[in-house]
């Protein structure tokens, strides 16, 4: 480590967002340290029928401008550092320390209010050898405060050294960010992302967007902010200009449960109705959706599938408002109902603007996903202390206690892909090989085909074939047939609880363009059998509420098989993914009272039925000649 | 009106306290009287223009570098009027960025160059669990499902074939988990099997047929092929972790002593306790 970047550090906090005027730099990142880390990494080979890899992408530390003010002191390292395994500052209460090393990460610090600083990487430079710098490592704090102060005072006035502003020499946090996804690169064991999140609030509806870069070696000079626009469009056009400039990148957004359906509403950010080039666009950036985080779950809801008994997971029912406030808004806010509009749009002859897959992720602002719910140390630093977490802050506002423990702990991502790799795993998520989970490492894999033999899945090896003869997650099924065949496997976290069923959600519209859906009970545990009602019974509850413990008396520990649609119609398009639902296991709220030896929350379910959703497989009928 | 009036008279002490006020903020704010002036200077606009630019490719037009213009103005008189009217004082969000400057400052205290090779070995030695690399195994797996037709007696019948030589293939119930796991470091092989199995595997003998083992799916009979046991790294391989970790144990110290200094000059009171 470089002396010189101690100092330089605390100037960027020092100077933070105020310096934002000294940004024009060099590209940041040439990709040098990943590839020495790659020459001492021992990479495995590829697998062609691809291994699933677990991940977030979604993950902000102290340099976001709301993590810091929420208390929060780590930094992109430690974030690297946490999901790697080890144990890291925990800002706000105890050190914090994964169970399960994730295999890929990448920090998403807000793009807004990003710092900016010059890095004096060099001491044998001029500016290294000047007064300012003397002042800056000065031993004595008070030299040390002034020389700060001065900047800012130069700032301020327009009289900025400009040895400061020299273009050559000029580094910013985002340089920083970068630095630290390259420095933690390990392929074939840990990869890395460099991105960022666009945060785009108007009136306090979430518009979010998670930006992730392919490679480090071609990137933007700074992170694109919404302070500037909110409309996302700008965002798109900006993604362009750097696809332009050699870089390659997509956009998550995600908590469309806190947009008030602004997030899947069929009106541009001006009002006039979405078209084809709209969705040409969005489908072209956005092939993902975050399904699930901290913020809440926005599968679906129960307003709007009222016969999805498992519809009310835990949704997290706010807008970003400080007041508390609840959106009204359920159709544009939940993806389910997203992809039925997507497909209506492409009856229409538009285009399908939300073909989203389907990613879990965090949204922690402390550096640690904290994805398991025995291990849940929230989502703010102050929530780390598991006392604040439960009980809420000593005089915060019920409202705000109530929405700290109605969060969920984070979701997971996990991704088919040949190799752990930045190409690989970015590719996979880019052609929608994903798989969302509510937390736990459950495995799903899905494929859709007319082509599928009876039978296939006991065959030895009948992935290759899976892959040759269909399509998988986040495909498109080809051609066309009686009925198509859906392959499905499951296998549950060996951590956490069995696995109750394996769902499969169809939707689809009919010849007078209505929109459908319908939940099929393809797999279950315990030989239950469907009752009158069309519903499979429940699997039982395990937990001790008051130890919080359960066991795996009850349900499967996987689930192998095909099901064949009983009610294809060729004309109509639909969409299918499966949904894993876990037999009941305590919820994090209720191994902090049972640690703390504290009453648990009457607010908030003691258990939770943890679950993973597929991505999508659509239907499109081939154009009639 | 004599001289005791006047001093009594209340517009006279409205007077010279105005007065007062005054000079006291002629003091306290030299040279920004009335503090009425927001000056945007050709520097600041040069910075405007370049920071777009940088961010779109191009340099703003008029039209756009009016609403920047517009709205570092508006930034700077919101912000004057606010703390004008005091709503600086007491908020949390400025005390705790205030406070984490003083934090950060207080990290770089002696903090005095790039720790040495002789440091860094001191310091992996007496963290190495820290810096451990975990055992690395490659294995054979065949998967019998709890709830499938295998019982414990043809397990054992099929091992006693495959430790004869019988290929490992047709055994068992299909599964997600792979049949022959390569070079995997041990933590991984707990992700997916369970710590417990983990645990076991690396007990096995290399090169025969054992088990059966319970994981956290079912049963398994495995064919461990390759061992190599966890190892503490010599510091050239881990150097960047060992950096890191010595350097955040650095700050957090640095961080503690200096609170430990200021909090000794002063006095608190909790009130509503002894």
């Amino acid at each position: 480590m470089n002396v010189w970047m101690i100092p330089v550090r605390a100037l960027a906090l020092l100077i933070g967002a105020s310096l934002v005027a000294l940004t024009a730099c060099s590209p940041a990142g040439d990709g040098s340290q990943a590839t020495a880390n790659a020459a001492l990494a021992d990479v495995p080979a590829a697998n062609p029928e691809n291994n699933a890899y677990f991940g977030v992408v979604h993950v902000h530390t102290g340099w976001s401008f709301d993590g810091m003010t929420n208390g929060s002191r780590t930094t992109p390292m430690d974030a690297y550092a946490w999901a790697q395994g080890k144990a890291i500052t925990g800002s706000g209460g105890p050190e914090m320390k994964l169970n399960t090393p994730l295999d890929f990460y990448m920090v998403s610090d807000h793009a807004e209010l990003m710092g900016v600083f010059n890095q004096m990487t060099d001491p044998n430079t001029k500016i290294g050898q000047s007064e300012l710098a003397k002042r800056v490592t000065s031993p004595d704090t008070n030299t040390r405060i002034q020389a700060f102060a001065d900047v800012l005072r130069d700032m301020s006035t327009g009289n900025l050294d400009p040895m400061l502003t020299d273009t050559s020499l000029a580094r910013t946090v985002w340089a920083d960010i970068i630095k630290a996804a390259d420095a933690n690169y390990v392929p074939g064991k840990f990869t890395t992302f460099a991105g960022f999140e666009w945060t785009s609030n108007p009136n306090k509806r979430n518009l979010h967007r998670v930006v992730v870069f392919r490679d480090t070696a071609k990137l933007p000079e700074m992170a694109l902010s919404a302070l500037d626009s909110d409309d996302p469009e700008s965002l798109w056009k900006w993604m362009e200009l750097q696809r332009g400039k050699g870089s390659t990148l997509f956009a998550i957004p995600h908590n469309g449960n806190a947009s008030d359906g602004r997030m899947f509403e069929l009106t541009k950010f001006n009002g006039k109705p979405i078209d084809a080039a709209y969705n040409a666009t969005r489908a072209k950036n956005e092939p993902l959706y975050e399904i699930t985080q901290i913020k809440g779950t926005s599968e679906t809801h129960p307003d709007l599938s009222p016969t999805d008994e498992f519809a009310g997971f835990e949704l997290w029912d706010y807008t970003l408002s400080a007041d508390f406030e609840r959106p009204t808004r359920r159709k544009g806010s939940y993806v389910r109902q997203a992809l039925l509009d997507g497909m209506s749009q492409m009856a229409m002859g538009n285009g399908n603007p939300f073909a989203y897959g389907f990613v879990g992720d965090s949204d922690t602002h402390n550096a640690a996903a904290s994805h398991e719910e025995f291990n849940f140390t929230g989502k703010f630093a102050f929530e780390n202390n598991p006392k604040e977490r439960l009980t809420g802050v000593p005089g915060a506002p019920a409202g705000q206690i109530r929405q700290i423990n109605e969060f969920s702990s984070a979701g997971l991502t996990g991704v088919w892909a040949p190799q752990n790799t930045r190409e690989a795993i970015w590719d996979a998520m880019a052609r929608k090989e994903t798989f969302a989970t509510s937390g736990p490492m459950m495995k799903v894999r899905f494929f859709g085909s007319f082509d599928y033999a009876p039978g296939l899945t006991k065959s030895p090896g009948f992935i290759k074939t899976a892959y040759a003869k269909g399509v998988p997650m986040g495909g498109d099924l080809k051609g066309s047939g009686k009925a198509p065949t859906f392959l499905y496997m499951a296998v549950k976290d060996p951590k956490s609880g069995n696995l109750d069923r394996l769902q499969i959600v169809k939707g689809w519209i009919d010849a007078a363009g209505k929109q459908h859906e319908k939940v099929y009970d393809v797999a279950w545990s315990g030989g239950r059998k469907i009752g009158a009602d069309g519903k499979l019974p429940p699997v039982g509850n395990t937990v001790d509420v008051k130890t919080a413990t359960y066991t795996n008396a009850i349900g499967e520990t996987q689930f192998i098989g095909s099901w064949t649609d009983p009610a294809f119609k060729a004309s109509e398009r639909a969409f299918y993914y499966a949904r894993v639902i876990e037999i009941p296991t305590p919820r994090w709220n209720t191994y902090d009272a049972a640690r703390m030896k504290l009453p648990n929350l009457k607010t908030v379910p003691s258990t939770i039925q943890e679950r993973a959703w597929s991505s999508p497989i659509w239907y499109n009928p081939a154009k009639r000649t | 009106m004599n001289f005791r009036q006047v001093v009594r008279e209340p517009l006279l002490h409205f007077l010279l306290i105005g007065l007062a006020l005054f000079l006291l903020y002629g003091v306290v704010s030299p040279g920004d009287f009335g503090g009425q002036t927001i000056t945007v200077s050709q520097g600041d606009v040069a910075e405007l223009r370049r920071q777009y630019a940088a961010l779109w490719g191009r340099p703003p037009n008029d039209k756009e570098l009016a609403g920047l213009i517009d709205a570092r103005v508006r930034d700077e008189i919101l912000y004057r009027e606010g703390m004008a009217q005091g709503l600086g004082e007491d908020d949390p969000v400025i005390k705790r960025r205030v406070r984490q400057k003083v934090e950060v400052m207080a990290e770089e205290e002696g903090a005095d160059g790039a720790p040495t090779d002789a440091v860094l070995t001191a310091y992996l030695q007496s963290h190495g669990a820290k810096f451990a690399k975990p055992a690395v195994v490659s294995f054979d797996q065949i998967y019998f499902d709890p709830q499938g037709p295998d019982t414990p007696e043809s397990v054992a019948a099929i091992k006693a074939r495959l430790s004869a030589g019988a290929a490992a293939t047709g055994f068992g119930q299909p599964t997600m988990l792979p049949p022959r796991i390569t070079r995997s470091d041990a933590d991984l092989v707990a992700r997916d099997f369970g710590a417990e199995f983990a645990a076991a595997v690396v007990k096995l003998p290399v090169g025969q047929w054992s088990g059966p083992i319970e994981s956290g799916v079912g049963v398994h009979l495995i064919r461990l092929t390759e061992l190599v046991p966890p190892k503490a790294p010599p510091l050239a391989e881990v150097r960047a972790e060992v950096v890191r970790e010595w350097e955040n144990d650095r700050r957090v110290k640095a961080s503690e002593a200096s609170y430990a200094r200021a909090r000794a000059r002063y006095n608190v009171v909790i009130e509503g306790q002894p």
